[in-house]
């Protein structure tokens, strides 16, 4: 980890992360509803209801978890302050959620110009805003350290899938005419690998040691992430120049993938934590994403094999490898942030809990049990969505519902804890005054 | 004085045990703990309790803190 700790008054309020955890919880609330009320799909990925699924938990439930720890993340690993957390909370927060709920409208109306236009605008908007903070930060960070080289890079890859997507919106609505395919192609392959597996590689090199007592990874694991995104810009071009070459040299982008999933094996068998429940879900993100590569390279040269293909690929990907890393950072980053926050304010000897005590481990794997159930559903649904499509929907409300409630348990907890601790401040403070 | 090693330990543990042991440390007082590496996020709050604290390096990769209350 880096040195280039904060102090306590310049790293952000535990609200401010805290508020984008709890969206996320309630866009996983809103996916499960849009399942449960939505007409039976077709196994088909430019299903509007998929569509809207898909984009329901890569912005609203992933997206949110994601933007909340990168700033948490900035903050510890970079260094990156942030003096003026309620400027950066409007500047970011309301024109993320209102973009998602627009898009996602957008989609599940047929594909509707206007609504998409808003939500795509919207979403580059908070992009932009968060871009710049987190940028102007790292770039006057003295921090070198691994993961900080990777928050760098991901946000490049953030900031080209938003892009992109906005793009592919102006296309959809008539207004510009790229190729579309190949642009939808580069998309993915930024939000899916540039963006998400970026982060989550850069975010696990402080993660793993810290929480499951790996040894550090080994230092080649740096090339990593550039080599990722070089791939990644090489085949974006490509695509957008010669389609037809990049569509056969697609299956490159696995290699990094399985780099990563096999250097994340490679720690898992050297955690010193295998009974943390955080193991269980690294275990299975990275089982997730092992998973996804034959899937996808079947999905690109045999897509007559099963149309439920990229489906598989998007549930493994986002719902599996996704959604495991998401819950099981929660419940680590959760607890130990209104800990930390509390134990700041001095609190009396023996009121403030162990960080088990605002979420004990026994909650968290059964949230991660929960979720491997919803995975297996998940998964069915794909292939059979008629019979399958109520079951995943109320299991989908039943763990967000899990999850919300035990978030809602602690945040009780940290204002109860608060409270005691802002009561004896003040009775001190009234005792110097006499 | 042997200085306990807590690199065992995940986060946040080794800084919830020396928080409660800190505030229990008499004045004059030294206790000492092995760290995997420099502790940055506990300095801040071993401050606030008015502690004393230095580092010497284990010799095996690890950093031990010590501190005392003046």
């Amino acid at each position: 980890m880096s040195q280039a700790w904060l102090s306590y008054e310049a790293a952000p309020p535990p609200w401010l992360p805290g508020s984008f955890f709890a969206a996320s919880l309630s866009w996983l609330l809103v996916t499960g509803l849009t399942l449960l009320l939505g007409s039976t799909v077709m196994p088909n990925r430019f299903d509007p209801l998929i569509v809207t699924l898909t984009h329901l938990l890569a912005l609203g439930v992933l997206g949110n978890t994601m933007l909340g720890a990168l700033l948490q993340l900035l903050a510890v690993a970079a260094g990156v302050g942030t003096p003026r957390p309620h400027a950066l909370w409007w500047r970011t927060f309301p024109a993320w959620q209102a973009g998602v709920a627009s898009l996602c409208w957008g989609f599940s109306h047929g594909f509707s110009p206007l609504w998409l236009a808003i939500g795509a605008l919207l979403l580059c908007c908070a992009g932009l805003a968060l871009l710049w903070h987190a940028g102007y930060g790292l770039w006057r960070s003295p921090a070198r350290d691994a993961t900080s080289q990777g928050l760098r890079l991901a946000l490049a890859g953030l900031g080209l899938a938003l892009s992109q997507g906005l793009l592919l919106v102006l296309t959809l609505g008539g207004h510009i005419s790229p190729p579309f395919l190949p642009l939808l192609h580069s998309h993915v392959l930024w939000a899916g690998l540039g963006w998400l597996l970026a982060l989550l590689l850069a975010v696990s090199q402080t993660v793993m040691p810290m929480f499951l007592v790996t040894p550090a990874f080994p230092s080649r694991t740096r090339w990593l992430i550039p080599s990722l995104l070089a791939l990644l810009a090489g085949l974006s071009l490509l695509l957008l120049w010669q389609p037809s070459t990049a569509e056969w040299l697609l299956v490159l982008a696995c290699i990094p993938a399985a780099c990563f999933a096999i250097l994340t094996l490679h720690q898992l068998r050297a955690s010193r934590r295998r009974q943390d429940p955080l193991w269980r879900s690294w275990l299975l993100a990275t089982l997730c994403l092992l998973l996804t590569l034959p899937l996808a390279i079947a999905g690109l040269y045999l897509p007559a094999a099963s149309s439920s293909l990229p489906l598989w690929c998007g549930v493994l990907w986002l719902g599996g490898m996704g959604l495991a890393a998401v819950l099981g950072m929660l419940g680590k980053i959760a607890p130990f942030l209104a800990w930390l926050h509390l134990q700041r304010l001095q609190p009396p000897r023996g009121a403030l809990p162990r960080t088990h005590g605002f979420l004990s481990e026994q909650t968290v794997a059964r949230l991660t049990g929960l979720h491997a159930g919803w995975l297996l559903l998940a998964l069915a649904w794909c292939r059979w969505p008629a019979i399958w499509q109520t079951p995943l929907a109320i299991c989908t409300l039943l763990l967000a519902g899990a999850a919300a409630w035990h978030g809602w348990k602690l945040w009780q907890l940290y204002r109860q804890v608060r409270a005691v601790c802002l009561a004896r401040h003040t009775d001190s403070t009234l005792s110097t005054s006499r | 004085m042997s200085p306990r090693d807590l690199r065992h330990l995940p986060a946040p543990q080794p800084m919830e045990i020396i928080l409660d042991e800190a505030d229990l440390l008499a004045s004059g007082q030294e206790a000492a703990y092995i760290l995997p590496h420099h502790p940055s996020p506990l300095l801040p709050l071993l401050q606030q309790q008015g502690l004393d604290f230095r580092f010497e390096l284990s010799g095996d990769g690890g950093v031990i803190l010590i501190l005392s209350r003046p």
